[in-house]
């Protein structure tokens, strides 16, 4: 099955990271750990890989690293109690315990 | 749509910004060094700005995209702790100035980034404290306190209105209680048709919008949007999405209902947090283009959508920002090899 996605790490330096040239092109969806999402066989999304000097990864190693960060923020989250707070008040203090994300092909 | 050599038969033009052209003009832009076409339709994309010096969420946003403004969130710890924090945003960078004086979160914002109100918070506050550009000052307090509610984020600070939200130890806590500042004190007016917090808004004193969040005892999420004309609140027609911790940004004819959380069972399913964002034209909403995080309790503010941004939103370091861009001009690289 051909791809629909290709994955990359690349670090958000803010300002010029994404521009309306790129997000009027393509779609890029961030995710835990600085993992990018783009088309893939897409000649914009190749070049903006290329701007943001990103790190191509395969799916399976992308999902790696947003796993590692997810369970970082589920650790984090188990771990911000309050005495006393029950279940529903710490939802509503914190929104609910962040969950698994599945990258798709 | 005119015929480009109607409009421009000796050549392209050379200007420097973008402003003023008419639909099916070619010209170049010296400042950007491309030649730009202006279509005729716009189209709203999510782009990168920078990033918080201090990550958060729940916190009170106010101006714009090129003169933003967020004061107190909450930052991920053991416990998430509260912060005064405040900082303000010049289009690129986001610079620290002088705290609140009370740490707040689930607090909303009212005005712009050198005029603005910081009001209510958790756990259950009535204050309100006003920002000159360089100082925050407490004064007059809600009639009822509030957390989780939201405002009318581009009133100013003798002009706004906060609406909805909870006002413990009630129970159940959430209301729909809408109050009116005038820049002395608080007066009730006219209640929401849905009481719920969580929720989205964004306007002006008089022309205000409220939609999405949540209810609970028993739980219940909501596409609800509702208008605000000075006095009255009116049922419009509604988000497609079920959403509650969303952002919300713009007028009440050219609002944004940015990210946030969505429900197909239970509260605690957090699988679903959304990229995306509809669009308000004063009458209905449309899917626009997603931005390119997903996220909830995030900070946002912006007196239109094309004025808009988020920054922040729950989790471990979230300190980017996003900068809503609307654009009916297409550009091609033309600047020369030298």
């Amino acid at each position: 099955m051909a791809k629909t996605y290709q994955y990359c790490v690349a670090e958000n330096w803010g300002k010029g990271f994404i521009e309306f040239e790129d997000s009027s092109k393509f779609t890029i969806r961030g995710f835990p750990g600085n993992v990018w999402r783009v088309p893939a066989h897409n000649k914009h999304a190749n070049l903006w890989i290329n701007k943001v000097l990103g790190v191509v990864k395969t799916k399976d190693e992308a999902q790696s690293i947003v796993n590692t960060e997810v369970t970082t923020e589920q650790t984090s989250w188990d771990g911000d109690n309050v005495e006393g707070e029950t279940s529903e008040e710490k939802i509503e203090r914190l929104g609910p315990r962040p969950a698994d994300i599945t990258l798709e092909e | 749509m005119a015929n480009y050599e109607d409009i421009k038969p000796i050549g392209i033009r050379t200007s420097s910004d973008n402003t003023g052209k008419t639909t099916g003009q070619v010209w170049y832009n010296s400042t950007e060094e491309k030649i730009k076409y202006k279509t005729g339709t716009s189209k709203r994309v999510f782009v990168s700005g920078g990033d918080l010096n201090t990550a958060r969420w729940s916190g009170a946003a106010a101006g714009t995209n090129t003169a933003g403004l967020l004061a107190g969130g909450l930052v991920q710890s053991f416990p998430a702790v509260k912060v005064g924090n405040a900082e303000v945003y010049d289009g690129t960078s986001w610079t620290e100035v002088s705290d609140l004086n009370t740490t707040a979160n689930f607090n909303t914002g009212i005005g712009t980034s050198t005029a603005a109100l910081s009001v209510g918070g958790a756990p259950g506050v009535a204050l309100n404290e006003s920002w000159n550009g360089s100082s925050w000052t407490e004064v007059a307090d809600l009639n009822a306190v509030r957390q989780g509610h939201s405002s009318s984020n581009s009133g100013t600070t003798t002009a706004g209105i906060i609406f909805g939200g909870q006002s413990p130890p009630a129970s159940p806590d959430y209301v729909g209680l809408t109050e009116s500042w005038n820049g002395s004190s608080w007066t009730e007016v006219g209640d929401l048709n849905t009481v719920r917090s969580f929720l989205g808004g964004c306007g002006t004193q008089t022309a205000s919008l409220a939609f999405g969040g949540l209810f609970n005892p028993p739980i219940a999420h909501y596409t609800n949007t509702e208008s605000w004309n000075g006095s009255s609140w009116t049922e419009v027609n509604d988000l497609a999405t079920k959403r509650a911790y969303l952002a919300g940004a713009g007028s009440s004819t050219d609002a944004i209902a940015l990210g946030g959380l969505t429900f197909p069972g239970a509260p605690t399913n957090a699988s679903n947090i959304i990229d995306g964002v509809e669009h308000f034209d004063g009458t209905s909403w449309s899917e626009s283009n997603p931005m390119n995080r997903a996220r909830y309790r995030g900070n946002s503010a912006g007196a239109a959508s094309s004025s808009s941004f988020i920054a922040g939103g729950f989790g471990l370091g979230f300190a980017a920002t996003e900068e809503c861009v609307v654009s009916d001009t297409i550009s091609a690289e033309s600047k020369l090899s030298t």
